[in-house]
């Protein structure tokens, strides 16, 4: 058979299998296990196992579940609730000042936990359907909460940027660090939109009504809860960028953490913590799964020979690195709009990693670029993650198009902080520089 | 027929009782990293036994928990289209799908079971008594695919059940 033809079924089989509904983990799996079974020998059927004790061996891999549960804790922990209860004393007499509290407390949760989902599903129950009652539009406020929602991936820590550095073989604490920058970036620009479109037309986003504002005593008191937060945020941050443990260890640490910091504000209870566990589980399992599943699909198709071919088709783009960058780009943004972030990075790292070396480029600015995209591609439909979250909890009566088009101006900051960070990528690599200075 | 129901409402729980137990797995993992980190920081002792631990429980705890996490749909799938079957539409799709399921799954079955058979009859001793043995993750990880795989089957017959009569099986 040709290698066109193989190459061919191989793509082929999987988007009928996806279209068809199957999840994607099992999709890529099984043509895997076919594909290596048929076109390199009956005896690769090991190789999906071996891939499974590979992942599951990988002792960086160990801090994906406790991570996750972090996020699960706190997300039942009412740390949220309580932090929009400060910004809505905060808030007063400034338009949109919800809106943009809200994108403050998504950056807060950001720094606590390493997924997408977290800060979107806390916030969404409280604050949006308070914005809704205080006259905001709903487009600014689903839209603020599902983008908000995705800086959690890319402010440390992050579990997607822990899975790229094992697989671009880059320091964890590095690449986190570089996140930073344009993390705190991406979170200022959303408070600019906001904040400017909030004033052209306060009717969007009227600021709260006299009666409802806080007094100064208030205001200093409700200050109280900001404490924990950024105790947490202290403690793993800095227990991560000083070197003081291994990336388990703090995620260890920053379990614990939160399990304390939901006793502190008395939400530890059995029904709490027995769904952060189930919760917990069931990301886990879905994560590790589908890392499983993809790498055995990507050695799959390095061996019928897609990646020379690729590697070809790479080389004679033109424009030099730019044509590459581009050409990369657009790739992201289409299996963004398909598959799930953790899918795209096995399924591209083969490929692009190795490119991105041979010209020269940072494997950690790369990271951060990837992970960027793949913020945009929880936002991107048909699958994008965060706006089924989002439909979840959004006003009964939204559309999925509603929420579609709620995105777009934050889809198109994500898009500018990706031009910016390729054009001057001191952005991204001021920070972790600083780290090698020292 | 009813028989057959109550077989798969057995094969159900049984997924959703394991998960559930598994979940606290991650007690265990966050339990034996502290356990190190104390042992390291109050008595500057070394301990690979917290960090074994920590490594060989998140291997059971992946692979037990997937028949729960299945039963329960917790995988990303894209339903553009999918949303749009009719029920008896949607299990056929499951049915021909299932193909894909299967394989990847009994391959993985077939390994497990074989490196299981292999490894767990040499009793093999840790080098220092009181270490984490090695037995439960050889023999925990076969069981755990297996469970998936009843489930796998014990979906694919209820689509099968629909896709014939159209109607549901309680």
């Amino acid at each position: 058979m040709s290698f066109e033809l193989i190459s061919l079924l191989l793509f082929g089989s999987l988007i009928v299998l996806i279209v068809l509904g199957l999840p994607l983990v099992f999709a890529l799996g099984g043509v895997a296990a076919v594909f290596l079974m048929v076109f390199w020998e009956p005896s690769y059927y090991q190789a999906i196992f071996w891939d499974a004790r590979g992942i599951l061996s990988t002792p960086h891999y160990v801090a994906i579940p406790l991570f996750i549960f972090m996020a699960c804790m706190l997300e039942r922990s009412g740390i949220a609730e309580d932090l929009y209860a400060v910004i809505y004393r905060w808030s007063g007499r400034l338009a949109g000042g919800l809106a943009m509290g809200t994108v403050l407390i998504c950056t807060l949760l950001a720094a606590m936990v390493g997924l997408s989902g977290a800060a979107l599903t806390t916030m969404g129950v409280t604050a949006l359907p308070s914005m809704i009652k205080r006259g905001y539009d709903k487009y600014i406020v689903m839209g603020c909460i599902a983008a908000g929602g995705t800086l959690g991936i890319l402010i440390p820590p992050s579990v997607i940027m822990m899975v790229y550095a094992v697989v671009a073989g880059v320091s964890i604490a590095k690449l986190f660090l570089a996140g930073i920058v344009p993390g705190l970036l991406l979170a200022l620009l959303f408070i600019l939109y906001i904040g400017v479109k909030a004033n052209l037309q306060p009717i969007l986003a009227p600021p709260l009504p006299l009666e409802e504002r806080a007094s100064l005593r208030e205001k200093i008191t409700s200050l109280r809860h900001v404490i924990l937060p950024v105790l947490l945020v202290v403690l793993v941050l800095g227990a991560i960028f000083f070197g003081i443990a291994s990336i388990n260890e703090v995620a260890a640490v920053g379990a614990v953490g939160t399990i304390v910091c939901a006793a502190v504000v008395r939400r530890l209870n059995w029904k709490n913590f027995k769904e952060a566990n189930y919760e917990t589980l069931r990301l886990s399992v879905m994560i590790m799964w589908i890392l499983i599943a993809a790498l055995s699909f990507s050695r799959a198709y390095v061996i019928i020979g897609v990646l020379q071919y690729v590697q070809e088709l790479f080389a004679v783009l033109p424009f030099g690195n730019w044509g590459i960058i581009l050409v990369m780009e657009i790739v992201f943004i289409f299996l963004g709009c398909f598959f799930d972030p953790f899918g795209i990075l096995m399924l591209s790292a083969p490929i692009f990693i190795p490119i991105v070396e041979s010209l020269g480029l940072d494997l950690v600015w790369f990271g951060v670029f990837f992970v960027v995209n793949m913020e945009m591609a929880y936002l991107t439909p048909p699958v994008g993650l965060n706006l089924f979250y989002m439909k979840a909890v959004a006003p009964p009566g939204t559309t999925m198009a509603e929420i579609y088009r709620s995105v777009i101006p934050f889809v198109l900051i994500m898009l500018l902080i990706i031009v910016l960070i390729t054009v001057f990528p001191q952005i991204v690599m001021w920070l972790p520089n600083l780290l090698r200075g020292a | 027929m009813r028989k057959l129901a109550a077989f798969l409402r057995i094969i159900d729980a049984t997924s959703d009782w394991t998960g559930k137990i598994v979940s606290f797995g991650i007690i265990i993992i966050i339990g034996s990293i502290i356990y190190a980190i104390i042992l390291r920081s109050v008595f500057t002792l070394g301990s690979a036994w917290g960090l074994m631990t920590s490594g060989r429980v998140f291997f059971v705890y992946i692979m037990l928990g997937a028949a729960y996490v299945y039963r329960i749909n917790g995988h990303v799938n894209m339903d553009i289209l999918y949303r749009r079957f009719s029920p008896r539409a949607r299990s056929i799709a499951d049915i021909i799908t299932f193909v894909s399921f299967l394989l990847f799954v009994v391959v993985m079955l077939f390994m497990a079971v074989k490196e299981a058979a292999e490894f767990a009859p040499m009793v093999r001793f840790s080098p220092w008594l009181f270490w984490p043995p090695y037995w439960p993750n050889y023999l925990l990880v076969p069981v755990g695919i297996s469970l998936l795989l009843l489930q796998g089957l014990s979906r694919f017959v209820r689509n099968f059940y629909t896709a014939v009569t159209g109607r549901e099986l309680a």
